[in-house]
């Protein structure tokens, strides 16, 4: 909290005028972020999960493909997230385009799956009550998903693609003892998430292995929002997620794929 | 159940267009892709920083039945949220959602006449600065409505011109609002108060002109409330039902030459209503001041969107948008809540606007922009609303079309 409380005076001082009053106006900000996080908890780690979900449609040609999420983040610099290790997603076509009868698209079953190994790093298994700090007694996170993509050219460069995305996601973090945040006493956070999405966009290829994708999907239960813009290579995935409505609104992406 | 209609709505628009779609060459289904987003950081003169997001998605099929019928079919997702907003309008934290599905049916008579019956139906979620839970928004609301249009085509100094009649017809309900002064006074009992009272059913009659990147357009609408009365001299709500009515005409054109691009727009908007209006000092005040004809006003408008093309990919842009409201009878009021005798409220609002585009293709570009907004008013009443500020914004997005 406290970097990006930082993160933000920094924005304010390069970014906009009057500075001197900045940081009260930030703080505030942050505030507000933070009632977000406590109000909603599993909608928050469903951000980081969104970071690693992947609805593109596999490349012309390909069969098949596994792709994972390597680096997101809140920030401007790509990090590790809490989905960074350990996630793996897969695509399958299951119909290249116009095989079975001219115009009839390509479909792509999609799906993936994520555990967070970070966590048991900051865990201290043998945390009490009594300890003066409070320290995380247990921190499970994880989650899957699986949804339809659907592709047809609109041109010889340009594709539409649109999907259906069902998502599920798990936390379980405990406190080795209640802390007081924002004015509530919270020693838990435990509770499951799930999430219908409907997204369509365009592919735009414009060389051997380079792509730009533009997405914007709407998340039906919890009423999410997200864009995503990709430079796409022959592996490597350069994104930027953009989610409105949330406490870290635009997310950098580093993404690997392999098609085959 | 919002739920449920926009998983059938999107699975039912864009199946017909990726299931049954035809061969690039001999296309009988047409897709249209059109999405814009946009998140921007705002510090306005009093009040916090906030961040803020605008998002539209289109997704549309023209599907050709023969040469002269066809379908359109069109989704619209919209998402309005935290910004800068012309004065009397909304909360500067107010949020908007908007899931609308239109219909039409497109028969082409002869070449030069086409006619374009269609349904729609949508339904917006909104959230006030009191940030309500998305789906209990104290001004959520659900539409249902038809149109019919007529476009008569014809060359004008061999350009091609488009002439538009349009008849628009819409029932919308709000099943959460509420009059929150009523309820708590208690004097409304033959009205449940709890819904309703903002049902209305809206009309509008339009007519346009398009020729050579020049358009006209003229539209007049009325809003009859299914059970909102209009509240009289007396304090007490009498029988006669609210009618609101609008009169908006709107020109402009776009226009490139060598690198410059314009595309400079004006308007003007007389709002009509019967309604009246209660000054109360606080929800208890025994004696509220009646204020008649309180919402009726004259607006006029103009935006100057200008583009410098350096080179292909790069442009510079600048922006002046303008709007001017003033109201025929609403005095403006003191900070001190009371009316100032023998003035007509007047607000103005004005946007600067300067940045960067870049194209990244042929479909896609992104913008950066930096505005300052400078609003004022005679009104210097601003409790609940922002009459008189100003403020900056900078704004990062992303728009494409097919």
């Amino acid at each position: 909290m406290r970097n990006k409380k930082y993160f933000l005076l920094a924005l304010a001082a390069s970014c906009l005028a009057q500075p001197l009053r900045a940081e009260n106006q930030f703080e505030s900000f942050g505030v507000k972020q933070v009632g977000k996080l406590i109000s909603n908890p599993p909608l928050f780690f469903y951000e980081f999960q969104r970071n690693m979900e992947t609805t593109f449609p596999l490349p012309p040609g390909k069969r098949f493909g596994v792709n994972t999420h390597l680096l997101g983040g809140i920030i401007i610099i790509p990090l590790p997230d809490v989905t960074s290790i350990f996630n793996f997603s897969a695509k399958v076509r299951l119909h290249p385009e116009s095989k079975l009868a001219p115009g009839i698209p390509q479909m792509d079953v999609v799906g993936g799956y994520w555990n967070s190994a970070l966590t048991s790093l900051i865990v201290d298994k043998n945390a009490k009550s009594t300890d003066a700090d409070t320290k995380l007694s247990r921190a499970d996170l994880g989650g899957s998903y699986g949804g339809l993509v659907f592709t047809s050219s609109l041109e010889p460069r340009v594709r539409l693609f649109w999907s259906y995305k069902y998502s599920r996601m798990n936390m379980d973090i405990g406190l080795s003892k209640p802390e007081v945040i924002l004015g509530n006493s919270v020693s838990t956070f435990k509770s499951e998430l799930t999430e219908h999405t409907v997204a369509a966009g365009i592919e735009h290829t414009y060389g051997e292995n380079k792509r730009w994708i533009f997405e914007g999907g709407y998340g039906v239960r919890n009423n999410l929002l997200s864009a995503k813009v990709s430079w796409y290579g022959k592996y490597l995935e350069l994104g930027l997620n953009i989610y409105p409505e949330s406490v870290f609104i635009m997310q950098p992406q580093v993404n690997l794929h392999f098609n085959f | 159940m919002n739920a449920k209609k926009i998983l059938a709505g999107f699975v039912f628009l864009l199946s017909g267009g990726t299931v049954f779609s035809a061969p690039l060459e001999n296309r009988i289904f047409t897709p249209y892709f059109d999405m814009g987003v946009s998140q921007g950081a705002y510090l306005p003169s009093s009040g916090d920083f906030f961040s803020g997001a605008h998002m539209n998605m289109n997704v549309g099929l023209l599907s050709k039945i023969t040469e002269k019928h066809s379908l359109f079919s069109l989704y619209s997702l919209g998402f309005a949220g935290q910004a800068f907003r012309f004065q009397d309008t909304s909360e500067f934290d107010s949020k908007d959602l908007s899931h609308n599905f239109n219909f039409e049916y497109r028969w082409k008579i002869w070449d030069f006449l086409r006619v374009r019956p269609s349904i729609a139906y949508g339904f917006n979620l909104t959230r006030t600065a009191a940030n309500e839970i998305w789906g209990e928004g104290l001004y959520d609301s659900k539409s249902v409505g038809g149109g019919l249009a007529v476009d008569y085509m014809f060359g004008l100094f061999d350009k091609d011109a488009t002439v538009t009649v349009q008849w628009l017809h819409r029932r919308i309900k709000f099943p959460n609002y509420t009059d929150i002064i009523r309820e708590f006074q208690g004097t409304d009992s033959q009205v449940e108060l709890a819904g309703g009272l903002k049902d209305q059913k809206f009309n509008e009659l339009g007519a346009s002109i398009n020729w050579n990147k020049i358009f006209a357009r003229l539209r007049v609408n009325s809003i009859s409330f299914d059970n909102e009365r209009v509240v009289q001299s007396n304090g007490v709500y009498g029988t006669e039902k609210q009618k609101d009515s609008n009169v908006i005409l709107s020109g402009g054109f776009s226009h490139t030459l060598w690198i410059f691009e314009a595309a400079p727009e004006i308007s003007f908007t007389r709002h009509d209503s019967n309604q009246n209006f209660l000054l109360f000092q606080s929800v208890t005040d025994p004696s509220p001041v009646f204020a008649a004809n309180y919402y009726d006003y004259n607006e006029i408008g103009a935006a100057v969107p200008f583009f410098l093309n350096l080179t292909q990919k790069w442009a510079l842009n600048f922006g002046l948008d303008w709007k001017r409201r003033s109201y025929k009878d609403r005095q403006p009021r003191e900070g001190t809540n009371t009316f100032i005798a023998g003035e007509k409220q007047v607000n103005h609002f004005v946007v600067f606007t300067a940045g960067v585009r870049k194209k990244m293709n042929e479909v896609a570009s992104m913008f950066l922009t930096y505005s300052t907004v400078v609003a004022t008013s005679n009104n210097k009443f601003q409790r609940y609303l922002p009459t008189n500020y100003s403020g900056q914004n900078i704004l990062l997005g992303f728009r494409l079309t097919y």
